[in-house]
């Protein structure tokens, strides 16, 4: 009988024991392990952030860099409207350089995607140092124009004449734009 | 010697009882205290780690918007390397007024040029359907490109899809003083190819023979074009890298 009471009691005591492993035990022990993990995840994210701040230096210090390239080269860029103003620059360096303009031929206007080209085809003579003269010129001016067509033909022993056929560039968008944050 | 025992069986039986008891008690107040002490502080570590855990959210908040800024800033930066690639592209052209010094600073006085000319119709109304032999993206996948990485892309199968060649026609008196004249525009770095297109006597009846010629100059690649030199700094980087054997 007593030790039947005893086994009784210590049979409690370990059913007491079980249901405290299995009802609470086990689940708080998943739970701090599941805490764990999410803690190990978290400066797992925050030390891969912080290993990012070189790269994000080097990304700004690129963007100043983008930028100010951007602003210098979208000047040569001009708008489709600033076109006849180029136009009336190329006569008069062509009056500067001694060339006569025999023919000036303005193309339509053309719009692609981003960029404007208005081709102007010019029909000039005079000696080769002047026309040259010219050609550098035109080049130096700060709107991108490319010297797409050029047939230079002597005329006598000191006259050239020449065929040149310009493509100016423009910009049907804004190439400088650079928000920052 | 016998061992007589003089107790009563109650009074043993009661301090038998009394001693299970005390067992009894014991056992369970051990138990109990065993349990709540691993409950509590089970409790605690759980309440520890998941305090330590909401601490981070705080961090983690700011490192996912440090990483958005980083992507954001990444994909801002390649929108407008396209843009800074089709700029410099326009502004790497050889200018034509070089490549004219380059051909008349050494031309000597026996040679006279009649004609110079080139055509590169690149024009945006002219280089409809014409293709870049040098690229081999499917069409569908150049379509998906930003609008300067197309416009580039346009400009690129118009200036290179044909090579640039000047045809110069001239006269010269002394065709060793031709060739000479050649072989130097050949070894500049602006030309590929200098040819020439043989001699056709014009003048038989003068004292001196005067040979009309026609030379074809094809025009090297620009920056940024297929075949273009390496810039010098990036030779410089591959020197410098040490061999591993």
């Amino acid at each position: 009988m007593k030790l039947n009471r005893n086994l009784i009691t210590i049979a409690i005591l370990a059913v007491v024991a079980v249901t405290f492993l299995i009802v609470v035990a086990r689940p708080l022990r998943k739970s701090i392990a599941s805490e764990r993990n999410t803690i190990r995840m978290k400066q797992g994210n925050i030390t891969q952030t912080m290993q990012l701040a070189p790269q994000v230096t080097q990304l700004r210090i690129r963007q100043k860099a983008v930028q100010e390239y951007m602003s210098v080269m979208s000047k040569r860029l001009p708008k489709p409207e600033e076109i006849p103003a180029i136009l009336g620059t190329i006569t008069a360096l062509g009056t500067e350089c001694g060339v006569r303009i025999v023919d000036f031929a303005p193309q339509p206007h053309v719009d692609s995607d981003v960029l404007g080209q208005d081709v102007l085809s010019l029909k000039v003579s005079g000696h080769f140092p002047q026309i040259h003269q010219f050609i550098i010129m035109i080049e130096r001016l700060d709107p991108t124009i490319w010297v797409q067509r050029l047939v230079l033909t002597r005329r006598d022993k000191a006259g050239v004449s020449a065929e040149i056929s310009l493509l100016i560039f423009s910009s049907n968008t804004d190439f400088s734009d650079f928000p920052d944050r | 010697m016998k061992n007589i025992n003089f107790l009563s069986d109650a009074f043993l039986d009661r301090q038998l009882r009394r001693q299970d008891r005390v067992f009894l008690a014991s056992v369970t107040i051990t138990a109990i205290t065993v349990i709540t002490s691993v409950t509590i502080v089970m409790c605690m570590l759980h309440q520890s780690v998941s305090y330590a855990s909401k601490s981070l959210d705080g961090e983690i908040v700011s490192s996912q918007q440090k990483n958005a800024d980083f992507a954001n800033l990444q994909a801002r930066l390649d929108g407008h390397d396209e843009k800074a690639n089709l700029l410099a592209y326009l502004d790497q052209q050889w200018p034509i007024s070089r490549i004219l010094s380059e051909v008349t600073a050494p031309l000597p006085k026996q040679i006279s040029l009649i004609e110079l000319s080139y055509d590169r119709n690149v024009a945006a109304n002219s280089r409809k359907g014409k293709k870049n032999p040098f690229n081999s993206v499917p069409a569908a996948e150049e379509d998906a490109g930003s609008p300067y990485a197309r416009e580039l892309k346009a400009l690129r199968d118009m200036t290179e899809s044909i090579p640039w060649i000047i045809t110069i026609e001239g006269e010269t008196t002394d065709a060793a003083v031709l060739h000479l004249f050649v072989d130097k525009l050949r070894s500049s770095q602006l030309f590929a190819s200098a040819h020439l297109d043989g001699f056709r006597t014009s003048n038989e009846n003068s004292d001196t023979e005067t040979r009309l010629f026609t030379l074809h100059l094809t025009i090297a690649a620009g920056h940024a074009e297929p075949g273009a030199p390496q810039p010098v700094h990036a030779k410089e980087v591959v020197a410098e890298v040490p061999s591993e054997t």
